[in-house]
């Protein structure tokens, strides 16, 4: 079936798939415009071929049919088959960072990233659990442990990105052996129930800095909680090290913040039953 | 325990699982008493809805004894017999607690697959997808109910297991569907699809002050179900052009209300061109769904009238004619059911004697005869409105 076709690895339609086949048909005038002219060509001559060829009987008519659909299908999942040149020999916006020798390091810039989430609880409630770095880990699952050093003083103790994807015990690449990454962090600004800000200090493998910022929702909906982290490593490396990017972190600390917040608990499915065990392990795909 | 477990297209296994456990503090176990199979189902089965994954057990409507419960849980005890709603809600966030616990934001531990496709994502359900949550579902002989105080409803003395288990999800489908329509007196409603949910639709419209019901389908003896138990008159779309029959009863005008209880699956009966060109896409990836009845309610409902959708669709639709819909001045309302917020007040009715949902079981069988009931359900072979299975035997 088409659906499972495009669901293979249990995912929703995925980019270069059915939404951006569609989507960046439709788009023309972002930067694929000029690319998808051949692409409208393609569906429109095919549904025009198609359609001829349902009109018609015989084999010719089926031939002719199946071309149309083809062709359609074509233009519509993004093939060009009248050949213009690809998108992806489109300059590439953060070309300049490349120049000089080629380093591990892409961004000289350091690398921000924001989450925001809507929790439907008071800023105070929100602000205590977080302000409380011990609270943390609950949070960030990369996280080993956070201890509180002093008032504005903590250090931060990650496990390793192979703990952290796999459970096992191992260093992570670019740390030394039976080391984890890990970092003093002290607090900057304390607005009570409000701002919340934080950087490293000292020697770390991820410098970063970061802000917890809390404002009152419209009406009756809550708080709005904004998370910046602002890395001077680039994500890469984030992700490397603690095995997540620093988008990916801010969502999930987020998501869990809420869900510990509103509920009291995580959802999961976790520990749940399920079949399949019997046979050997099959892709829904056939 | 014993399970219905999906293993790829039309591929339902029963198989040896582990038994469920409490993972959260709020998590109830039930012990599954009847648990139904739901049209919505068959687009799991067929293959429509992504992101099932081989071994994962189906079934979200069901009722059953709590076994046992997590130390947080606080109305619900050892005993009780409950129906769950399909559709899980934390019971906290906003929508929640605005009674839109189908939006809920915490019950799908699984947010990435909804997020991509649908820009947020919806609340968790059993058994239907990871894309829904992944949780397990009801076919089986015990399940995992999480937020247990806010999902699950003792069912109150006096009603039977046979009425109360549809109020784990047909009968609140049908009622919001009704509900979320705005129905006024004098109204006409039609319903397409006269299966479980649109018969409850069909009989919610009129408790809710419809002056007359039309149910649409092409099965003989769901349309005459309409006629007998929901109050309806009918129409068989295979033999009738619905647009000028709708309009034909309903002085010119078209209905006030159209419901749509039947989906991504549709057809359009009499239109093979349409029909043939909206499979071919579904077919080769260009559609996820397929949306002959949508098309047919835009074209047919009144001019300021209302679209009430709670078929289920899962993607993109081709062909949606949104002109005739912006010009006419429709209103569309959709959704997954909100079932915690009707549950109560549809015991009530049923109660009271206004509501019976029990002549949707058609079939009780064993969970052993899963797969064959599903094919017969899919059929809809041996006047079959509903298999409803009882893990217990």
């Amino acid at each position: 079936m088409a659906s499972n076709s495009l669901t293979g690895r249990g995912r929703w339609p995925q980019p270069d798939s059915l939404l951006s086949g569609l989507g960046s048909g439709l788009a023309g005038a972002g930067p694929g415009g000029a690319a998808t002219g051949g692409r409208w060509l393609a569906m429109v001559g095919g549904t025009a071929l198609g359609v001829l060829g349902l009109q018609r009987s015989g084999w010719g008519g089926a031939v002719m049919a199946l071309g149309g659909a083809g062709l359609f299908a074509a233009g519509a999942l993004g093939l060009r088959p009248f050949g213009e040149r690809s998108l992806g020999t489109a300059p590439d916006p953060g070309a300049w960072r490349h120049q000089g020798p080629a380093t591990r390091r892409r961004s000289l810039t350091p690398e921000r990233t924001q989450a925001v989430v809507t929790i439907a609880s008071d800023a105070g409630t929100i602000f205590r659990f977080w302000r409380n770095f011990a609270n943390l880990p609950k949070l960030m699952p990369q996280l080993e442990r956070v201890d509180v050093l002093s008032a504005t003083e903590s250090r931060w103790i990650a496990k390793s990105a192979t703990q952290a994807a796999k459970g096992a015990a191992k260093g992570a690449a670019g740390e030394s052996a039976g080391e984890v990454p890990n970092w003093r962090c002290v607090l900057d600004r304390v607005d009570e129930d409000r701002l919340l800000t934080w950087h490293t200090v000292g020697e770390t493998a991820l410098p970063h800095r970061a802000s917890l910022m809390l404002s009152p929702a419209p009406g009756d909906r809550g708080t709005e909680v904004r998370l910046t982290l602002v890395y001077r490593v680039p994500a890469t490396e984030v992700a490397a090290l603690l095995g997540v990017t620093p988008a990916g972190q801010a969502e999930e600390a987020l998501r869990r913040l809420k869900q510990r917040v509103e509920t009291g608990e995580l959802s999961t499915i976790e520990r749940q039953p399920r079949g399949g065990t019997s046979g050997p392990f099959r892709e829904a795909t056939e | 325990m014993k399970a219905l477990c999906w293993n790829g297209t039309n591929d339902l296994r029963v198989e040896r699982v582990p038994d469920p456990v409490l993972v959260n503090p709020h998590d109830v176990i039930v012990k599954v008493a009847l648990s139904s199979v739901c049209g919505s189902d068959l687009h799991l089965i067929d293959g429509y809805v992504p992101t099932m994954r081989p071994g994962d057990i189906i079934g979200h409507e069901f009722l059953g004894e709590i076994v046992e419960k997590g130390p947080e849980v606080r109305y619900l005890n050892r005993g009780d017999r409950v129906i769950t709603v399909s559709i899980i809600g934390c019971g906290h966030c906003g929508h929640c607690r605005h009674g839109e616990s189908s939006l809920c934001d915490n019950s799908n531990p699984n947010p990435e697959h909804a997020r991509t496709a649908y820009g947020h994502c919806g609340a968790g359900i059993f058994g239907y997808s990871h894309a829904f949550g992944g949780y397990a579902g009801s076919h089986a002989e015990y399940i995992r109910v999480p937020y247990a105080d806010f999902n699950a409803f003792r069912v109150p003395e006096g009603v039977s297991d046979e009425k109360a288990v549809f109020v784990s999800d047909a009968v609140p489908t049908g009622y919001m569907a009704a509900d979320m329509a705005g129905i006024k007196p004098g109204d006409v409603v039609a319903v397409w699809g006269c299966g479980g949910v649109g018969q409850m639709a069909m009989r919610s419209a009129s408790l809710l002050g419809a002056e007359r019901v039309i149910g649409i389908d092409r099965v003989p003896d769901r349309l005459r179900a309409a006629q007998m138990k929901a109050g309806a008159e009918t129409l068989d779309y295979s033999r009738v052009d619905i647009f000028d029959a709708l309009q034909a009863m309903t002085g010119g005008r078209g209905p006030d209300v159209c419901i749509d209880a039947v989906g991504m699956e549709a057809d359009s009966g009499s239109n093979a061109v349409e029909d043939f060109y909206d499979r071919a896409k579904q077919a080769v990836g260009l559609q996820t769904d397929r949306p002959a009845v949508l098309r047919q309610m835009i074209e047919s409902c009144r001019k300021g009238g209302t679209l009430s959708i709670v078929g289920v669709y899962g993607g993109l639709i081709d062909k949606f004619p949104m002109g005739a819909a912006m010009n006419k001045g429709l209103t569309f309302r959709m959704g997954q059911q909100n079932g915690q917020r009707y549950a109560e007040r549809l015991f009530g009715h049923i109660r009271n004697g206004e509501l019976d949902p029990s002549y949707l079981m058609t079939h009780r069988l064993p969970l052993d005869d899963g797969p064959q009931a599903y094919r017969m359900f899919k059929e809809k072979a041996d006047d079959c409105m509903r298999v409803v299975f009882a893990p217990q035997g």
